[in-house]
């Protein structure tokens, strides 16, 4: 492969690889430097590429970089635990004390009951809940949420992507969106 | 957009509700607001583009870079280089458009980079074959959208960024005749002792020098042939 296509590939697929890495990281910042990363690693991996012809050469080269944005984000994930755990280790008796403090504050400030929905800090605290129900997803329910949702794949090009059967990543998709429906049931209705 | 238009198969809870498709539609905004990805960079993918031709360039075996990469240290030295030259190429590219940085930018000659496009297999760093993505980094890099009526007989290979009269300038790569012919793009006006042909160099003797003005941009053509592709360069929306 030369230059020009190995850049021309690496634009069709960028989009879905940064979606994949925000999805791993929880960060797009974060994700677009684990997706420039990952480019390099490819780039020096590049003989290792081969398309299968099972179906176009797009999906292929977008197939084999997801793989490596997935291993290279699970490489920046585990530096972040670390790095939270040696921080908790440090301050761990005074962050929990103030975490508490700080989350019962901010719970009688918003509220989470149907009165408490006019007052300000409710589409905060909606997006605290969010996050956290992202977070308890499976990462690959969330790669398959965020495929389908934000950049509106079928559920076939997800399965190619990810290497999954279509019904499989149906699966992660449906009970994904199921997850979250519960979790923020509390924010149903047009009140926000 | 709503949390279940994308296509497959219905979800059991989806229909229905009212309630229940406004929280999907506020979850699917937020996951867009927060997850939607950005546009990939130019210089980005300028630097990958480099950091894959001199991959290329320095023959490296494969074998030995997968023998290299078995190891620990071999992955941790690859790893530290890999990221040092991104560093350097990002770095490096940010300076660029900092005025700044005109004290230590050496201007060319335009026949020598010519020459080195030449000699470089004339192949362009950003391959654009969409006229309207053309037309849009030319308003983005010099503030003038053009375009490029078609001759029939030229080829618009792409573009690259050599430098020029300024760090800014664009160079526009063209087969013409079957001869390499580059226009050289900015907004900043050409000093009057630039274009001038590379007097060592056997390629640049028979070089051709135009220089045409668009509005707010300045193109110099560097050029084999008697004729001119300036004519075939445009502002946008008075293409034929």
């Amino acid at each position: 492969m030369d230059s020009e296509t190995f850049s021309k590939l690496y634009r069709i697929a960028y989009p879905r690889l940064v979606v994949i890495a925000a999805a791993l990281v929880q960060d797009r910042n974060e994700a677009c430097d684990v997706v420039q990363q990952s480019a390099l690693v490819a780039i020096e991996k590049i003989e290792q590429f081969s398309a299968s012809h099972e179906c176009n050469l797009e999906m292929e080269f977008a197939r084999w970089m997801a793989a490596i944005v997935r291993n290279v984000a699970a490489n920046v994930r585990r530096k972040q635990r670390v790095r939270r755990a040696q921080s908790l280790d440090e301050n761990s008796a005074t962050t929990e004390r103030n975490l508490r403090q700080s989350t019962s504050a901010k719970h009688e400030e918003i509220g989470f009951d149907q009165n408490t929905r006019t007052f300000l800090g409710i589409n905060e605290a909606f997006d605290d809940q969010l996050r956290c129900a992202l977070e308890s997803l499976s990462e690959i329910s969330h790669i398959c949420l965020l495929l389908n949702v934000v950049l509106h794949l079928t559920l076939d090009e997800i399965g190619l992507l990810l290497e999954i059967p279509p019904g499989t990543a149906a699966s992660h998709v449906s009970r994904a969106k199921k997850s979250l429906r519960d979790r923020l049931h509390d924010y149903r209705g047009p009140a926000t | 957009m709503s949390f279940s238009t994308p296509p497959g198969p219905p979800d059991e809870n989806t229909g229905g509700d009212v309630e229940d498709k406004l929280l999907e539609a506020k979850i699917a905004e937020r996951l867009n607001e927060w997850y939607a990805p950005p546009p990939l960079h130019e210089r980005e993918l300028l630097a990958l583009h480099q950091r894959y031709q001199e991959k290329t360039k320095d023959g490296v075996n494969p074998q030995g870079l997968a023998g290299a990469t078995r190891s620990y240290f071999g992955r941790r030295v690859i790893g530290l280089a890999l990221a040092a030259s991104v560093l350097v190429a990002y770095f490096g590219l940010q300076l660029l458009p900092n005025p700044e940085a005109e004290v230590v930018f050496n201007r060319q000659n335009l026949a020598a980079v010519y020459d080195d496009l030449v000699a470089r297999g004339f192949q362009p760093y950003y391959l654009c074959d969409d006229m309207a993505r053309f037309r849009d980094t030319m308003q983005h890099r010099h503030g003038q959208a053009i375009t490029l009526s078609d001759r029939g007989n030229q080829l618009m290979l792409g573009l690259s960024y050599p430098g020029g009269w300024t760090p800014e300038t664009t160079a526009i790569l063209f087969r013409f005749e079957g001869r390499p012919v580059v226009i050289f793009v900015d907004d900043q006006p050409p000093p009057k002792d630039t274009p001038r042909p590379a007097d060592e160099s056997e390629i640049s003797k028979q070089l051709n020098l135009r220089v045409k003005n668009i509005s707010k941009i300045y193109l110099v053509e560097v050029s084999p042939l008697t004729e001119s592709l300036l004519d075939t360069i445009l502002p946008a929306g008075n293409a034929p």
